[in-house]
């Protein structure tokens, strides 16, 4: 009876309560939004990372070589020599090293001279490869490009399309190298930043970079060890002149056979204080990242444990009130016979009845909303805002799984 | 058979003193009593009746319905003794705008837990007799003041309560339907042999009643 009658209340009446449902729906989307938001935020973040347990490059700073390399953004720092690749496999601490080279791009978007290697590299054993070619080849052939999902739809490029490589990293600046590349294959969505990648054979960078220096002055020998606005725009040059020789690579990915392996690659790279390079873990640069950008993720906490005590403050005060404006209906319910607990009971009936479907109409929007905002944020941005919810597979590793002293 | 003494009823008056607003030594219904209460405004009418339906609790005094005394019991007791044995008609009928008339009709026998198909037979049948034939569907809003107060005195008796109070349930209706409405509370009460008390102001109402009870000021006048 009594749960009926709170039933036909809120029911009957939907104008009413609307107010409250909506207040009620809206102190709960806020920091469902938020703590989505922020969640998916720093897995996103996270989950680019992944793929890069190590990376090697100039020296100069670790966040730039992470968000050079890792988020395909800001400049790289300088090159360093082939030789170091080849160090690095040679080692036998790491199953998988692989050349990264930037420096060119089409219409803003990064062309990363790199190894066919890479297309089989699983960063975690669990899963399938990391980029693996959806439509068409990998790359074999001069002059073969393999682009990204988000290249393939924002550019309209498709198996087969020829496109012209700029020097320099945006879009428009520097003029037309004489490169022309053809798309052989379009990658599997990775959810990341190297959705926006144009992944070529390195000895195409090489090739294109030896053409315009002439094999007169070595750019790259430059930028290797300074850094400024127009070095950074350099791409990786070749070291000689002739054809077949390795050029210099701008980051190496490395991908350690085990933790002390990892542990001892840091160790050498530290001991070894004359070389232009250096060596880190991405995921503890990013843990740095996280605490520099003003304790941001203790902010956010912050921000939304206040949000969510200011609605459980709207809440009672819109029960309360709701509570007041009924008291006469209570007092008639008395006078036809129902004792104080009854009323009690209704009252409570009511109040939770309305905040459930606030409750759930709000925690419905907020996080609707958090799944659109993170559609609408991946589509724009080189860092997936990837949602929790739209994670293929399991969670990233925490960003503390490499737990050495900072290797800077 | 109602059996009062020495009720007192005070209430504060907001200024830290007390305001009596009842004060009787000795009161007698009757078993099958049919009483006017008449007495001005402020006279303590609302509060007497407050009294006896265990709506309120005297500050001092004992009240004995049908041998029970009802300022000894607890709240709860209260309640469940209050429930299908008084019922009550207000000045202004208080149906709930979010019920349809004959759920409003029905709720009193609802709290008492009484057998809701055979109640709503009955709701029927009054419905019909009082010219409302298929109203209970109808939203509360769309009745007339008249309909709206016979909805109400259905919905006081279908507990069959022993004892029924009326405050001043004529106060807002024309002639015609208050004359409508007092010859089926008295003809109830004449068919039901219940004890029926009437609140009233109206000296037409009043000539109705073969008994008056007087107040004034709280306390019986002769
Ligand atoms: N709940 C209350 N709080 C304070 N004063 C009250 C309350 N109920 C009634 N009174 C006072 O008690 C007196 C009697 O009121 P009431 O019984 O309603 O009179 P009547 O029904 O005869 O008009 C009035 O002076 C009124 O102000
Ligand atoms: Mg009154």
């Amino acid at each position: 009876m009594i749960l009926r009658l709170a039933f036909l209340s809120i029911l009957r009446r939907p104008a009413r309560h609307m107010l409250l449902l909506l207040l009620l729906a809206a102190a709960c989307a806020l920091p469902v939004f938020l703590l989505q938001m922020t969640a998916g935020l720093y897995n996103g973040l996270n989950r680019a990372v992944e793929p890069f347990p190590i990376l090697m490059g100039a020296k100069g700073s670790p966040y730039q070589l992470v968000i050079n390399t890792v988020f395909l953004r800001d400049h790289p720092i300088g090159n360093i020599p082939y030789r170091d690749v080849e160090a690095l496999r040679e080692s036998g601490r790491a199953d998988l090293v692989i050349p990264l080279a930037f420096g060119d791009n089409y219409r803003g978007f990064r062309i990363v001279g790199t190894e066919p290697a890479l297309f089989e590299y699983k960063p975690n054993r669990t899963r399938g490869p990391w980029l693996s070619v959806a439509e068409g080849s990998a790359f074999a052939a001069p002059g073969d490009a393999v682009i990204g999902s988000e290249t393939a739809r924002r550019t309209g490029l498709t198996v087969g399309s020829t496109f012209r490589g700029i020097h320099g990293l945006t879009n428009g600046t520097g003029e037309e190298h004489g490169g022309t590349y053809r798309v052989t294959g379009i990658l599997a969505p990775v959810g990341g930043p190297y959705d926006t990648a144009i992944l070529v054979s390195i000895e195409d960078i090489w090739r294109a970079h030896r053409h315009e220096t002439g094999g007169q002055v070595r750019r790259g020998g430059i930028v290797r060890r300074h850094s400024g606005a127009a070095q950074a725009q350099a791409a990786p040059a070749a070291a000689e002149s002739a054809e077949g020789v390795k050029g210099d690579v701008t980051a190496v990915l490395v991908h350690p056979t085990g933790y002390r392996e990892a542990m001892q690659l840091l160790q050498e790279a530290q001991r070894a204080r004359s070389s232009d390079s250096q060596l880190i873990f991405p995921a503890q640069t990013l843990i740095a990242l996280y605490s520099m950008a003003g304790q941001s993720r203790e902010f956010w906490e912050l921000l939304t444990g206040g949000l969510i005590g200011a609605a459980v403050l709207i809440t009672l005060l819109a029960m309360y009130w709701n509570g007041l404006s009924r008291l006469s209906e209570f007092a008639l319910l008395r006078a036809l016979g129902a004792g104080d607990s009854a009323v009690l009971r209704l009252l409570a009936a009511e109040q939770a009845l309305l905040l459930l479907t606030g409750a759930a109409a709000g925690w419905l929007i907020g996080w609707g909303g958090s799944v659109l905002a993170a559609g609408a944020i991946e589509g724009r941005a080189a860092v997936g805002v990837s949602h929790p919810h739209r994670r293929e597979a399991g969670p990233p590793p925490p960003p503390g799984t490499w737990r050495p002293g900072p290797p800077w | 058979m109602i059996y009062g003494e020495h009720i007192q009823c005070d209430f504060p008056d907001g200024e830290g003193h007390h305001l009596r607003a009842l004060a009787i030594s000795a009161l007698t219904v009757p078993d099958h009593g049919c009483c006017a209460v008449i007495g001005p405004s402020g006279s303590g009418k609302s509060t007497l009746f407050r009294c006896l339906s265990g709506l309120l609790r005297p500050t001092a005094g004992r009240i004995l319905i049908d041998g029970t005394d009802i300022t000894a019991l607890g709240s709860g007791e209260l309640a469940k003794w209050r429930a299908g044995r008084v019922g009550f008609i207000f000045q202004q009928a208080l149906l709930l705008p979010y019920l349809t008339v004959m759920e409003n009709i029905l709720l009193a026998a609802d709290i008492a837990g009484l057998d809701r198909s055979q109640k709503r037979r009955e709701a029927e049948a009054w419905l019909a007799r009082l010219g409302m034939e298929g109203f209970g569907r109808r939203m509360p809003g769309r009745l007339s003041g008249g309909e709206k107060q016979r909805a109400g005195f259905i919905r006081a008796i279908l507990t069959a309560p022993q004892l029924l109070l009326a405050d001043e349930p004529t106060a807002s209706l024309d002639g015609d339907n208050s004359r409508l409405l007092m010859g089926c509370l008295l003809d109830y009460q004449r068919e039901s042999g219940c004890t029926l008390l009437c609140a009233t102001h109206d000296p037409a109402v009043q000539a109705l009643f073969p008994a008056q009870i007087r107040l004034m000021k709280g306390a019986l006048a002769s």
